[in-house]
């Protein structure tokens, strides 16, 4: 496979995307940027960390990598080298294994972070009486997954209560002690950053007190790639699941999975298939599982396009999480709370709305907001506070935030009279 | 915009002009590449213009409204609008039928729910796909059952051919049944054959009452009649099929159907963020994560893309039609025959390659690379070349060929040709004065 032809073509993805942008690279943050992407315009988005938002030209290139699959399916699916598959994952590993400053053979694509932390959690086979153990902030999706697990034996499934904010030796205390009385667990499972509230853990430290009790490791990293720094094999996990539609601006269905060499023996993707090819029996059981769209995969090198044409990655963080920061600070003021709670560098902000909105505080208040106001936060409790998690993006401003503090007070004085009144009291 | 709708006015307007199946449907609705011949749509299936753009404006949905999309029952409500349709392509109840990435999720799924315990046996032809006795091996490996293979033969005479190897193998087992499970292809794909499953279930549960029966429909939706009514009755209790190959769905789209008593124990591939022990069947099915689910949107745009076209009975009529014709054609043309009979044949065949069986294996092994390489340089046709280990201990080579509505006579007669001219090619002996380099 040539790689100059095969950045020849990536380059001609870039051009056909941005006509515009032959020259310059300087470009407003803000509502500006809402041309590229294909958001409704009667949909504020304040939740694109849930669901992320893909920028227009790189849905081009998941619609051209859908094209190129038909011309010619078997030597799309069954060949090597040039306008094959294979070749093409090759060219979108090695990109996005350097933006995490991993090695390309440690590096597999799944679906999703579900996807990934599945395929790792029912790979390994441990033995009868090890224990799995979380946080009580773990993701649903990975609660469920040890749970299913586990099935009969739920005394395997060690849950570590913290709270937060904490600090982290506080977080570190409280699994350093749930490990010694759980001398049996041989695998946990941290988020990076966890989803609500949203907020960085300590993933480094949690691995190196982990290893020390040789307790394998899995990283939920759900929103971690594209948001914060990443370095993947510094943090020394045996495992790390990493979404790409969320904060990196890839298409939904793309994700990465890193596992440590030495683990890559336990791991199996969630469809057995073995008919793919690779380096390695980890990359070939992974190149292929079945005759599937792997478009979205191919399109995270638009993606990393995307984020260099805009004004690339320090910028993009610098500026999300100031707004952040900004923006939950005004919310909290305006609605009269203390806060907010935010980890410095992310660009999710949770903050507490007043205490009388508990009786509300639910995903119907939230779609309330969604129907009447074309916007949504994920409204939860949290250690008997209502909290709101916001999400700032590269095409999101301070009156975003604005927009939400006014529909949201508009919402709780409907839901919950009490809870608007006393924020505006304090105002 | 209500793409249903916009789909409906272009069907409308296609539909009186009455596009012919053949070269016409190539050029309108698929995009292979020019001058390609494509004989393999069992392989990879192909994604009409239509289809993928149906899918299109799915992708735009999600990405105008995200949440909306996927936690205000946007692509749930597109689900529950195209279920019923499958389950009537199906004959099956609504209730019953969960979507799938492909057959090889579906299979998977199966195949992992099962509380397998030690020494458990499960059945396979050694026809099943790859996919199976991959997962088998996981199986082994893991909880320690076995695999009995039942060898058939082929080619094959008739259904019995199929049907004998099973029964004797079921006859061997040991009582009390340890068979948990076993899976039979409904259409075989190396080499390609409808199988008589029903006959094949209700083998089995004569034998173990209590083993379950697996489908491994892949190649059925679209290709073969599929009356879930009828197989269950016979014993089926769960079935996977593809939406992408005979369907013409997107890749990433499929179908599973289960019986309502094994319903309980079936997971899907992932477990869900919204998966508890309480979750229904169809919750833990339909949502399996933020991912991707306009393939499986896209299948109701398939089913209307098949509407358009005259229906079923018009589309699978041409397909199977074309394929007897052209296997009895090409078969008569090599001076050989087909791996099964007409009745078994659906509207993919396999044809023995006109290789002397004389020539020395390797000779004939070389010369089928010859043939197979030279179709897809040469030519640009797509088939798939695969060798049979008969029971007399000899190998012979055939190709494994698709018709479909964007192929006609004139295609399979051109493909005839190049078998024929690149035969020549061969060399009954290699190495010395006049060989062939292949």
């Amino acid at each position: 496979m040539s790689s100059l032809r095969v950045f020849g073509r990536r380059a001609a993805f870039v051009m056909l995307a941005f006509p515009s942008f032959t020259a310059s690279i300087e470009e407003a943050f803000g509502h500006p940027l809402l041309q590229h992407f294909a958001l409704d315009m009667n949909y504020t988005n304040l939740n694109h960390g849930s669901y992320g938002a893909t920028p227009i030209p790189v849905v081009k290139a998941l619609r051209k990598w859908q094209e190129v699959m038909e011309h010619n399916p078997d030597r799309w699916f069954r060949f090597d080298g040039e306008k094959t598959l294979i070749g093409a994952l090759d060219h979108v590993r090695s990109r996005v294994a350097e933006y995490i400053q991993a090695d390309a053979r440690d590096v597999v694509f799944v679906d999703g972070a579900s996807g990934g932390v599945n395929a790792v959690l029912r790979s390994i086979k441990l033995p009868p009486h090890a224990s799995i153990l979380y946080l009580n902030t773990a993701y649903q999706m990975v609660k469920n997954t040890i749970f299913y697990i586990n099935g009969q034996q739920q005394e395997r499934s060690v849950e570590v209560n913290i709270s937060l904010p904490s600090t982290a030796s506080q977080i570190l205390a409280a699994v350093r002690q749930a490990l010694d009385q759980n001398p049996s667990t041989l695998l946990a499972s941290f988020s990076h950053i966890t989803s609500i509230p949203a907020v960085i853990l300590p993933v480094k430290e949690l691995v190196q007190i982990c290893h020390e009790k040789n307790v394998m490791v899995l990283i939920d990293g759900a929103h971690a790639l594209g948001q914060i720094a990443l370095n993947i094999p510094e943090i020394g996990a045996d495992f790390y699941v990493a979404n790409g539609h969320k904060w990196l601006f890839s298409p939904k269905g793309s994700a990465i999975l890193w596992v440590a060499r030495h683990r890559q023996h336990l791991i199996h993707p969630n469809v057995i298939n073995d008919e793919g090819r690779g380096s390695s029996f980890f990359q070939l059981q992974f190149s292929y599982t079945g005759t599937k769209d792997y478009s979205a995969f191919l399109a995270m090198s638009a993606a990393l396009d995307f984020r260099e044409q805009i004004g690339g990655d320090a910028q993009i963080k610098e500026y999300v999480s100031r707004l952040a920061l900004e923006g939950g600070k005004y919310l909290a003021q305006t609605l009269g709370t203390e806060g907010p709670m935010i980890s410095r560098g992310l660009a999710m902000v949770n903050v507490p709305l007043p205490q009388a909105a508990l009786k509300c505080c639910d995903m119907n208040t939230a779609k309330r907001l969604l129907v009447k106001h074309g916007t949504f936060v994920p409204i939860y409790p949290w250690q008997g506070q209502c909290f709101v998690r916001v999400s700032a993006q590269v095409y999101n401003e301070i009156s975003d935030f604005m927009y939400l503090a006014r529909t949201l007070l508009d919402v709780l004085s409907n839901d919950c009279p009490e809870a608007a009144d006393s924020a505006s009291v304090q105002n | 915009m209500d793409l249903r709708l916009n789909l409906f006015f272009v069907h409308l307007s296609i539909h009186c002009q009455g596009i012919p199946f053949g070269k016409p449907t190539r050029e309108k609705y698929f995009q292979f590449q020019p001058g390609f011949l494509n004989f393999n749509h069992g392989g990879f299936g192909a994604t009409p213009l239509l289809v993928r753009e149906a899918q299109s404006g799915f992708v735009d949905q999600q990405e105008a409204q995200p949440t909306a999309w996927f936690a205000s029952g946007g692509y749930q409500k597109i689900l529950s609008e195209v279920r019923p349709r499958l389950a009537e392509m199906m004959n099956a109840n609504s209730s019953d039928v969960v979507f799938l990435d492909d057959a090889s999720s579906g299979l998977n799924a199966v195949l992992r729910s099962l509380p397998w315990q030690p020494q458990d046996v499960m059945l396979l032809t050694s026809a099943a796909y790859a996919v199976l006795p991959n997962t088998g091996k996981w199986l082994q490996k893991r909880y320690g059952i076995q695999i009995l293979q039942a060898e058939v033969h082929f080619p094959a005479e008739s259904a019995e051919t199929i049907l004998e190897p099973v029964e004797q193998a079921l006859l061997e087992l040991p009582q009390p049944c340890k068979l948990r499970l076993a899976v039979f292809d409904h259409v075989s794909s190396y080499p390609p054959a409808i199988l008589p499953v029903a006959r094949l279930a209700r083998m089995v549960k004569a034998r173990c009452a209590e083993t379950l029966v697996l489908l491994d429909g892949a190649h059925a939706l679209g290709q073969v009649p599929i009356d879930m009514k009828q197989l269950a009755e016979a014993g089926v209790d769960a079935y996977v099929t593809d939406g992408h190959k005979w369907l013409m769905a997107p890749k990433g789209s499929g179908a599973l159907w289960a019986s309502r008593s094994i319903q309980d124990i079936l997971e899907p591939a992932i477990i869900s963020s919204d998966n508890v022990p309480t979750t229904k069947f169809q919750d833990r099915f339909d949502y399996i994560g933020t991912r991707d689910y306009t393939s499986w949107c896209a299948m109701g745009a398939a089913l209307d893309f098949r509407e358009m076209l005259g229906g079923e009975e018009k589309i699978q009529g041409y397909t199977s039609q074309l394929a007897g014709w052209a296997g009895r054609m090409m078969a008569g043309a090599f001076g050989t025959e087909t791996v099964v009979p007409l009745t078994m044949t659906p509207s993919m065949f396999a044809v023995r390659l006109p290789i002397p069986s004389e020539w020395p294996t390797d000779a004939q092994q070389r010369c089928a690379g010859v043939i197979a390489g030279g179709l897809i340089e040469k030519y640009s046709m797509q088939v798939i070349s695969f060798s049979v280990h008969q029971k007399s201990g000899n190998v012979t080579h055939w190709i494994r060929v698709s018709s479909q509505i964007y192929l006609e006579q004139q295609d399979f007669l051109a493909l005839t040709h190049a078998v024929l001219t690149l035969r020549q090619s061969c060399k009954s002996r290699v190495g010395g004065l006049g060989s062939v380099v292949v």
